[in-house]
């Protein structure tokens, strides 16, 4: 059965979340070529993470998790095999080094749920006041809905809209745009360019 | 989804399923929907992931901002088996205190407080130098420190968790509705949303609490304990014992995350006597420090350190105070000044 425990969830919570504007702007400096997304290849990642049978011996999650990133990105590229062999030694192996000093994890994990806050102040209404029922009380869904006035359905339907919003702002603050709803491009000739 | 869905499309579609999950069990129907799901495409499961998370830090946000818990301040000593305290004064070792612990007299198979009879509590022990993160069922975890002992147990509406010896951080989430309730020598802890250490290295010294995140209620843990009850707020250490009561302080983030540098296998230290930190270093290290002459004792030292070098630490200090460093015959570390 598919699935995330609440732990994993909580984990990637504490120790991935936080770095993810960093790692996005790591990841984009790669210069990959134009087929490879870079979304993909956080969530292809995310992937790999929630599908480990363990976490807790991790030292530096977010070097952990940007070498997963770089052998998604590998693996990617070869798969394509219609990448010039140029581009690929174009890639600046440096980059994947996972040298990184030890992040300051509390300060970091700190900043993303202060923009978190910021981000729920900023919903409109009902939806605000749903998601902060939900998060912050014991209420059910359909408890929320009688409060407010809505069906537990049009409640689930608010949730939704909400985490979706919220879900792109995470990790976008800082970094250059990645095009996140351009389609997979399949190149089928060799592009010299990359 | 389209034949090759662009990631947007599929976070779309996580963050349905991550508020269904939310919101409830799945029926039937929408597990296989979920499973079918999650098998069409390698990001699916991390798209899940990343909102599942997503939701869980947006409860931890919202504890922040409110830095406000809501205390069930009815669960409390009824649960509660009185321990006999030991005389106060003698530095009590740990294999003391546990050896202490066996000797007292059961009643009703309850070995400590709040474990039920047919006890499904778990004892997590660190040995020295170690450090050990337990999960909790509900997402939250409990952090061990170096030579830390502590019981768990889940009940129906709380979780308990008993610190017998040494010092741990708890990032409670609470996302079950329950309360989560510690123990430490006579002093009671109930958290809800909140991120915090808790320490008692002996128990003839306070009880500290170092809050991160949210707040906790310090109520006595028997009615035959002479304390108050308050609540600590975020960014403020605790100390409680019956003698002084709770005198709690304000602390600066910075100084917070100083307290909580250990989890990152870290010593930070502000203006400590030097005593005190090569004994802070001997709690993760199997080593005796030997401070000889006032000066050795009474320097004061500052900087962040491997809390598992203790010979690199001696070195950096004796250079930087103008010590004198060497290694006895049995690997003692001497300190001369």
């Amino acid at each position: 059965m598919a699935g995330i425990q609440n732990e994993r969830s909580a984990w990637l919570a504490r120790n991935i979340l936080p770095y993810e504007g960093a790692i996005r702007a790591r990841i984009a400096a790669w210069r990959m070529p134009k087929f490879i997304d870079v979304d993909d290849i956080i969530q292809e990642t995310y992937s790999k993470m929630a599908s480990l049978d363990e976490v807790t011996h991790i030292l530096n999650p977010k070097a952990y998790f940007t070498s997963a990133a770089r052998n998604v990105f590998l693996i990617r590229v070869r798969r394509e095999k219609v990448v010039s062999i140029t581009s690929l030694f174009e890639v600046n192996y440096a980059e994947f080094s996972s040298e990184d000093p030890q992040p300051d994890q509390e300060a970091a994990d700190r900043q993303q749920l202060y923009q978190l806050g910021r981000a729920i102040q900023a919903l409109p209404e009902p939806a605000r006041s749903v998601l902060e029922l939900r998060v912050s009380g014991d209420l059910g869904y359909r408890q929320i809905g009688d409060r407010v006035g809505l069906s537990e359905n049009a409640v689930q339907k608010l949730m939704t809209k909400s985490l979706k919003a919220l879900a792109q702002q995470i990790g976008r603050n800082s970094g250059p745009e990645t095009g996140a709803d351009r389609p997979l491009h399949r190149l089928r000739v060799v592009d010299g360019n990359g | 989804m389209a034949e090759y869905p662009t990631s947007s499309e599929i976070a779309a579609v996580a963050a349905e399923w991550a508020v269904l999950h939310d919101a409830g069990d799945l029926t039937a129907d929408e597990q296989t929907a979920f499973d079918a799901w999650i098998g069409q495409d390698t990001r699916c499961l991390g798209a899940f992931a990343r909102a599942s998370a997503i939701l869980v830090s947006l409860r931890r946000a919202r504890v922040l901002e409110t830095g406000v818990a809501t205390f069930d301040t009815d669960a409390k000593s009824d649960d509660l088996l009185d321990m006999e305290q030991p005389i106060a004064g003698r530095r009590i070792t740990r294999r003391r205190m546990l050896a202490f612990a066996c000797t007292v007299p059961i009643v009703g198979a309850v070995a400590t407080f709040g474990f039920s009879k047919a006890s499904s509590a778990k004892t997590y022990t660190t040995a020295r130098g170690e450090m050990r993160t337990i999960p909790l069922p509900d997402g939250s975890t409990v952090s061990l420190n170096t030579d830390t002992t502590i019981r768990v147990e889940g009940k129906a509406d709380t979780q308990s968790i008993l610190l017998e010896y040494g010092e741990a951080f708890f990032d409670i989430i609470g996302s079950d509705g329950r309360q989560c309730v510690i123990r430490a020598g006579d002093v009671q802890i109930s958290a809800k949303q909140t991120s915090f250490s808790v320490r008692q290295l002996s128990l003839d010294q306070p009880v500290e609490i170092t809050v991160r995140l949210g707040s906790v209620l310090v109520q006595p843990a028997t009615q035959r304990t002479a304390l108050p009850s308050a609540i600590v707020r975020a960014n403020s250490r605790a100390a409680v014992s019956s003698a002084r009561g709770i005198q709690t302080r304000k602390l600066r983030p910075a100084e917070v995350d100083k307290d909580l540098a250990w989890r990152e296998g870290m010593l930070a230290f502000e203006d400590m006597p030097l005593a005190q930190a090569t004994a802070q270093f001997e709690r993760y290290n199997d080593v005796s420090f030997h401070l000889i002459g006032e000066r050795a004792r009474s320097q004061t030292i500052t900087g962040l350190y491997n809390s598992r070098d203790p010979i690199g630490f001696a070195r950096m200090a004796a250079q930087s105070l103008g010590l004198r460093f060497e290694q006895g015959a049995n690997g003692e570390i001497i300190i001369r000044g």
